[in-house]
Parts: structure tokens; C-alpha cells; sequence
């Protein structure tokens, strides 16, 4: 019986090597039609793989069957004809590590791990050149990784169906269709499920440039995005890109691409609905164009810092040019003060933006800004505007914020607001109306308004407020007269004070000055539990009210703690500071005792006390 | 030399001129930067640290396994980080990351709002290396931490 031995030292294939190829076949069977070997052996790579060999020598065709493992086989055939050669190779459950070998190998890259193939690749060509070849493979079981984990996939299934025709000058045409129709990849940061993803490329590549002529990308649950685009070989630079998408499910979108894309921004924690699209060309060095396009968007913070509902945008923007675009809000709400419908013009500039005018309803009032500009410095936005505040109701305000109601009107001229550096500033004086009197907001600066713990300084002056208002908003008892307020180096910290020096002092001038029994039992506890002499306690019960020359109180907050004082030191007791001084007859004075009061304790009793009706506070 | 002539500088002035130099030393390592982190309150409380503080004791239960596994180590300048993907289950890398990225942020608001508190923002890294320390020092064994040389170690 005739004996095959076949050894090759060397075999190299693309960038693989083989060494010590050894091909045997104890029992070769040569007839007049064919040579066969149905039991040869193959060594590679220090594996013994059964192999059977036939060559038919009219056709000119050599058959090659090697079944690694059981129910494992890998068919190739090759026939040669005078026009060129063609070869076709079927792979039934072949495991993907053996082609491990014939892939590109770059460090960065994942490494193969397992997969599972079935289907047929064909080759055909010309003496040594390859003219043509088209695949169709089912891969299941895949699993990739880097040695960090951190671009890897598991259990993947996918479909490729893809061909390429050599054309002249040694440029290729191809095409290709993918579809992903199970399993996990985690790509930092994303993390997609297959079910249903789908990618169709087809192009041309040479030596110089790979061009994706016409690309789709199905996202299951997303949408379509068409795209095309040139890559400079071998660097693999991109050299022109075109996106565009109609439709996208938003909800998803956000979800799955941008809040990991923006993982330490507000909008990591926004739920979004409705749709979108865009187009984004890239040219060369830098991008060309992009146009965005929403569709009844809502955009929701789960923090609850804000929302926009019913949004519609059209925002054309060009690296070079100026565009118009527009946006259109039904209603939304930022830290809880509710915004109503809104339409305004957005020009953009390159990296500079600006609305020159847009009125935002704000409960029964509105906001005016004008002169928007936003720009884009180095790593951060910087932008300023200045407007108008007109009438909006302190009431109505307050009840939107959840915080203690408040009587009058918030208007007037908001002066230019600047933000850099993640610091929000105001040139110039806010005033508006509250309680019948005047408020004067100056040097406000909101530092990180979004962040974990935002942070307002500012500086406010109240003058001529009615206390008969302000005393029946909170059910305090009654107090008739006016007030001035100065609170200075005010600090709010995630919006509640943790610093300020505040005083409160009865308002120059002639009105009428009145106290009534409640509030003045009210006051007393505020001050203490001796805070009136004993006479002045009897007299409580035969009066509904009493007349006052002066109110003073003062605060000073550091912490959680306000170090209170009065008007003026108590002249029978040191310790002592006076809140109310008496005037006329019966005249009542009552007298702080308490110097060191818990701030959040006293708010906290105070609410309780107007909410149930009843304030006593200890 | 050196040694032999401090040795003998400070027998000849008598046992009080070592107290003194002593002091002196002290107080200038007092005034070096670093050092002046040892008088600032790391225990100051604001509503804003409060908040921080509740926020990052929730979500500890969720992060504890990843600390235990050493997917998640503690990082030299007082941070979290994903250290090892591959002790994660694929499809829970995402919510991980998510976990250490929000984590971080209430980390670097807790050391900014603490210096605030003392009323010295410039201490926020003499603070931030306080706690790096103080968060590994209370790493359970087995929990993995960062050296000062970048390099990683299993306590």
C-alpha cells in the first residue's frame, strides 16, 4: 500500500505562522480517477487531526475533510479549471479558536475565546491571485474580552452574509450584512443585548482608503441610522463621516447611549421620551454640520431638578456659518418653579450660541430674556443674559417651591447673570415686591446649581414690610406695623441656610403700631420662658391686643446654630435682649432669654406650628 | 559630624534647649502645607454633608460584594474605581460603572463641602488625602487599595 508523508517547516498565511506542518496517510489508494486517503493524519500546532483526502484528477479538484472533534468537520474543496481556481470550504460546528490564529492580533484588541461556526466561505481566483469570495456564517457561542474586561461579549449570536469582487487596480468591492440576534456586549460604557440589531455595509477599499459607500445600522428599540464615510489606510484616520437617523425612539437612546456618554452630568439621571433625528457630517479634520431634530420630547431629571415636556426643536448647526434654528416647549419646570409655553429663535455660530429674545411664562407671570449668548471655552460653557421679571405672584411662587406662603409680587429688572467655570453670578441689584414692601437682592452667586450640593451666596435688604400680611400668611397672631430686614452673607447649601447675619427692625415713620395676645404668647416663647415679668402676664388675659413702640430681633447663623439677639440689652437682666418694646398703656416688653437656638429645630417646630394652626415655640 | 555636633550643642546648653528646638520643629511642621489638615474638623456637619453621608451609606449595600469580589478597589486620592470588569458579571458592568461614577461624585462634593464647613476651601486635598487614608484604614481584609505608587494591593 502506498504511503504519503507531506511535511512542511514553515507555512505562513497573512501575518500566521505554522511551523512543523506534518500531513501522513498510511494507506493512499491510487486508482485511475482519484487518489484517495480516508484515514490521514494532520499535526499542527502539536495536534493530531484526523483528515481524509481525495483528488480527483479529470475534474481537478482536491477534497480535504478534517473532523477535529466529534460532529466538528471542516470541508474544503478546490478545483481548478483553466479560467481560474475555485474553493469552497463548509463548516459544520467548527470552533472559532481554531481560527483564532488567522485574525489580526493587536494587543488593544479583544481576544477571540469561543464561538461556534456553521456555514460556507467560498474563494475563487486566478493562479495566486484571489478575485472573488462570499461568506455565510451563522456564529453562535461567542465570547470575546480584554484583559480588562472592559470590551467583551458573551453568548453572542450573529448571521454574517457577506461577499467582495476584486476589481481593477487591486480594489476590492464589498458587502456585507450582520445581524445580532443574541447575547451581551459590554463596550465601556455601553451595554448592548442582541434581538434584533442589524448592520448592512457595502463599499469599496484599496490600498490607500477604505470607503463605506452605503451603511445602515438597525438598533433594536432605537432605530436606523444611515450612514457613510472614508478611512485613510493604513492609518485607519477617518477622513470624511455621514450620519443621519429619522425617528429614534428616545427613550431608549437616551437610555442605552447617552446617559453612559454623560455619566457625570444631570443628564445621567434624565428620563427621556418622544423622538428624534440628525444628520452629522465630518470632514478631514473636524465636523462639518450637524442638524438635530425633536419630536415631542420630554425630558424628565428623576431628581426632579427639571423637566421639559412637549419639546420640538429644529437646530441646524455648521462649523463655519451662521444658522437659525427653533425650539418649542409646551411646559416644563426648573427647581420646581413650573414654566409654561415657549417658542423662541436659536442662532447658532460655530461654537457660539444665542437667542436674542424669548418670554418665559412663569405661573401668572413671565421671565424676559434677552441677549442669550452661550459659548463653548476650552473644557466648560460660559454664557449671560439679561431680562425682566414681570409680575409673579409670591403666593403662587412659594406654593410651587413648598415652602412657607408669601404675600406679593416678584417683578423687575433681572441684570446681566454670567456663568463660568460651573459659577453662576449677578451684576447689579434684583428688586421686587413682597408683603406689601420692597426687596433688594445683590451679589448673588450659584455655585454648581446642578451638582450634588449647589451653592447660593447672596446679599438682601426687605424694606416697609407689612407685618399684618406677613404674620397673617403664617397664623402667628397678629402684628400690625412695618419692618426693614438686612440679611447679609446669606448661604444656602443644597437650598437650605447654613450661614447669614440677619436683623430685623421696626421701619421708620408714622403706622399703626399693634400687637395681638397670640402672637405676643408666641414671641414670648420664642424668647424664653421668663420673657415677660409676671405683671405683664396678667395682663395678657384682659387685652385682645396691645400697642408697641419698636420689634427687633437678630440672627446669626453659623452652622446650625443662630445666635439671636433683640433690640437691646435687657436692662434688668444682662443676659437678657429685648424683642418687643412697649409703648403706652398697657405697655408690654418682652425680653429674649434664649441666645443659642438649633435652626432646623426651630424651622421645623415653626412649620409644624403653622400647619397645625397652633405655633408655640419652645 | 553632623550627629556628633547636635549631640554635644545640646548637652552644653543644659535639657531644656532640646525642649525648646523640639518645639520649634513642631511648630514649624504645623505651618508646612499638608499639615495644616491636622486641625481641620473632618467631623463637620451641614445639611449638605449630611445628605452626602446618607447617600453613600445606601448605596455601600450595593457596592460591598464588588469591594469584596476586588472588582472594586480604593484609589490613592480618595476615590473608587473599577479595577478588575472581569470579576463582574457582563451584563452588571454597566450598573457598576454607574455605582463607582456616582459614588465619586458624592466623594469629591463630601471633601469640598467639609473643607467649606471649615471654612478653608484650599484644604480640600490635604482633606481629600485624609480620608483616602482613613477609607482604607477601614477596609475590611480582603478589599483591594491603591498604593502611593499606583500600584495595587489586597488588604
Amino acid at each position: 500500500m502506498p504511503h504519503l508523508e507531506i511535511n512542511l517547516d514553515e507555512l505562513l498565511i497573512g501575518e500566521s505562522v505554522w511551523r512543523n506542518l506534518r500531513f501522513s496517510c498510511e494507506r493512499l489508494n491510487i486508482g485511475r480517477q482519484s487518489i484517495d486517503c480516508d484515514a490521514g493524519q494532520l499535526q499542527l500546532a502539536g495536534k493530531h487531526l484526523p483528515v481524509s483526502l481525495q483528488l480527483f484528477l479529470r475534474q481537478k479538484k482536491i477534497v480535504l475533510t478534517i473532523e477535529p472533534a466529534r460532529r466538528e468537520k471542516w470541508h474544503l474543496a478546490v478545483a481548478w479549471r483553466p479560467e481560474g481556481w475555485q474553493s469552497s470550504l463548509r463548516i459544520v460546528n467548527g470552533q472559532g479558536r481554531r481560527l483564532a490564529g488567522l485574525l489580526p492580533q493587536y494587543a488593544a484588541w479583544p481576544q477571540l475565546r469561543q464561538a461556534r461556526i456553521n456555514g460556507t466561505i467560498g474563494l475563487s481566483g486566478r493562479e495566486t491571485l484571489l478575485t472573488e469570495w462570499a461568506a455565510k456564517l451563522a456564529i453562535t457561542e461567542l465570547s470575546f474580552s480584554d484583559a480588562e474586561g472592559l470590551r467583551a461579549g458573551e453568548d453572542v449570536h450573529l448571521q454574517l452574509e457577506a461577499d467582495a469582487q476584486r476589481k481593477q487596480q487591486g480594489s476590492w468591492q464589498w458587502r456585507g450584512q450582520l445581524a445580532w440576534l443574541a447575547g451581551g456586549v459590554f463596550w465601556q460604557p455601553f451595554y448592548f443585548t442582541g434581538g434584533g440589531h442589524r448592520l448592512a455595509v457595502s463599499g469599496t477599499s484599496n490600498g490607500q482608503s477604505l470607503r463605506i459607500e452605503r451603511g445602515e445600522l438597525a438598533l433594536s428599540g432605537i432605530g436606523q441610522v444611515a450612514f457613510s464615510g472614508e478611512v485613510e489606510r493604513p492609518a485607519l484616520a477617518l477622513r470624511q463621516a455621514r450620519l443621519r437617523a429619522e425617528n429614534l425612539e428616545m427613550a431608549a437612546l437616551f437610555k442605552s447611549i447617552i446617559q453612559p456618554l454623560a455619566a457625570e452630568t444631570a443628564w445621567a439621571e434624565t428620563e427621556a421620551s418622544g423622538r428624534a433625528g440628525f444628520s452629522w457630517h465630518y470632514q478631514d479634520t473636524g465636523q462639518q454640520s450637524l442638524l438635530l431634530d425633536l419630536q415631542d420630547v420630554t425630558l424628565i431629571d428623576t431628581r426632579e431638578r427639571f423637566s421639559f415636556e412637549g419639546l420640538v426643536a429644529n437646530i441646524p448647526w455648521q462649523s463655519n456659518g451662521r444658522s437659525t434654528g427653533t425650539i418649542r416647549l409646551e411646559h416644563g419646570q426648573i427647581l420646581r418653579i413650573p414654566l409654561g409655553s415657549v417658542h423662541f429663535s436659536l442662532e447658532t455660530e460655530g461654537m457660539h450660541f444665542s437667542v436674542p429674545y424669548v418670554e418665559l411664562p412663569v405661573l401668572d407671570g413671565k421671565v424676559v430674556v434677552e441677549n442669550f449668548n452661550a459659548s463653548r471655552q476650552a473644557t466648560d460653557w460660559q454664557w449671560q443674559f439679561n431680562g425682566r421679571l414681570f409680575p409673579v405672584s409670591m403666593e403662587k411662587l412659594t406654593e410651587a417651591l413648598q415652602i412657607q406662603p408669601m404675600f406679593g409680587t416678584l417683578s423687575g429688572i433681572i441684570p446681566k447673570m454670567n456663568y463660568a467655570a460651573s459659577v453662576m453670578t449677578m451684576e447689579g441689584v434684583l428688586v421686587f415686591n413682597l408683603f406689601d414692601g420692597v426687596v433688594v437682592a445683590r451679589n448673588l452667586v450659584l455655585t454648581e446649581p446642578l451638582s450634588r450640593t449647589p451653592h447660593l451666596t447672596m446679599d438682601m435688604a426687605m424694606h416697609h414690610i407689612d407685618l399684618d400680611l406677613l404674620t397673617r400668611a403664617y397664623s402667628f397672631g397678629r402684628i400690625q406695623g412695618r419692618v426693614d430686614v438686612e440679611v447679609s452673607d446669606l448661604e444656602l447649601v443644597n437650598w437650605e441656610p447654613v450661614r447669614f447675619d440677619a436683623s430685623l427692625a421696626s421701619s421708620p415713620g408714622r403706622y399703626k403700631r399693634r400687637i395681638s395676645q397670640a402672637a405676643i404668647q408666641n414671641l414670648t416663647a420664642l424668647g424664653g420662658a421668663s420673657a415677660m415679668p409676671a405683671i405683664q402676664r396678667r395682663l395678657l388675659s384682659f387685652f385682645e391686643q396691645f400697642r408697641y413702640a419698636e420689634i427687633g430681633w437678630r440672627c446669626r447663623l453659623r452652622g446650625s446654630v443662630c445666635q439671636m439677639g433683640g433690640i437691646e440689652p435687657a436692662s434688668s437682666n444682662e443676659r437678657g435682649y429685648v424683642l418687643v418694646k412697649g409703648s403706652g398703656v398697657p405697655a408690654i416688653t418682652i425680653t429674649g432669654y434664649n441666645r443659642q437656638v438649633d435652626w432646623p429645630e426651630l424651622i421645623k417646630r415653626l412649620e409644624h406650628a403653622i400647619k397645625s394652626g397652633s405655633p408655640i415655640i419652645h | 559630624m553632623i550627629r556628633l555636633f547636635t549631640h554635644r550643642y545640646l548637652i552644653e546648653r543644659g535639657t531644656l534647649m532640646p525642649i525648646v528646638i523640639w518645639r520649634l520643629m513642631l511648630l514649624v511642621l504645623l505651618c508646612l502645607p499638608g499639615i495644616g489638615q491636622a486641625v481641620a474638623d473632618l467631623e463637620a456637619n451641614t445639611p449638605a454633608i449630611t445628605r452626602l453621608k446618607q447617600s453613600m451609606q445606601q448605596r455601600h449595600s450595593q457596592l460591598e460584594s464588588y469591594y469584596n469580589s476586588g472588582a472594586v478597589g480604593l484609589t490613592r486620592d480618595g476615590l473608587i474605581m473599577l479595577r478588575d470588569a472581569n470579576a463582574v458579571p457582563l451584563a452588571a458592568r454597566q450598573t457598576v460603572n454607574q455605582l463607582v461614577t456616582a459614588e465619586n461624585q458624592d466623594r469629591n462634593a463630601l471633601y469640598r463641602e467639609i473643607a467649606r464647613a471649615n471654612s478653608h476651601p484650599e484644604w480640600e486635598s490635604n482633606i481629600r488625602a485624609t480620608f483616602s487614608q482613613r477609607w482604607i484604614s477601614l477596609a475590611k481584609p480582603g478589599w483591594w487599595y491603591q498604593q502611593a505608587d499606583g500600584s495595587w494591593r489586597r488588604k
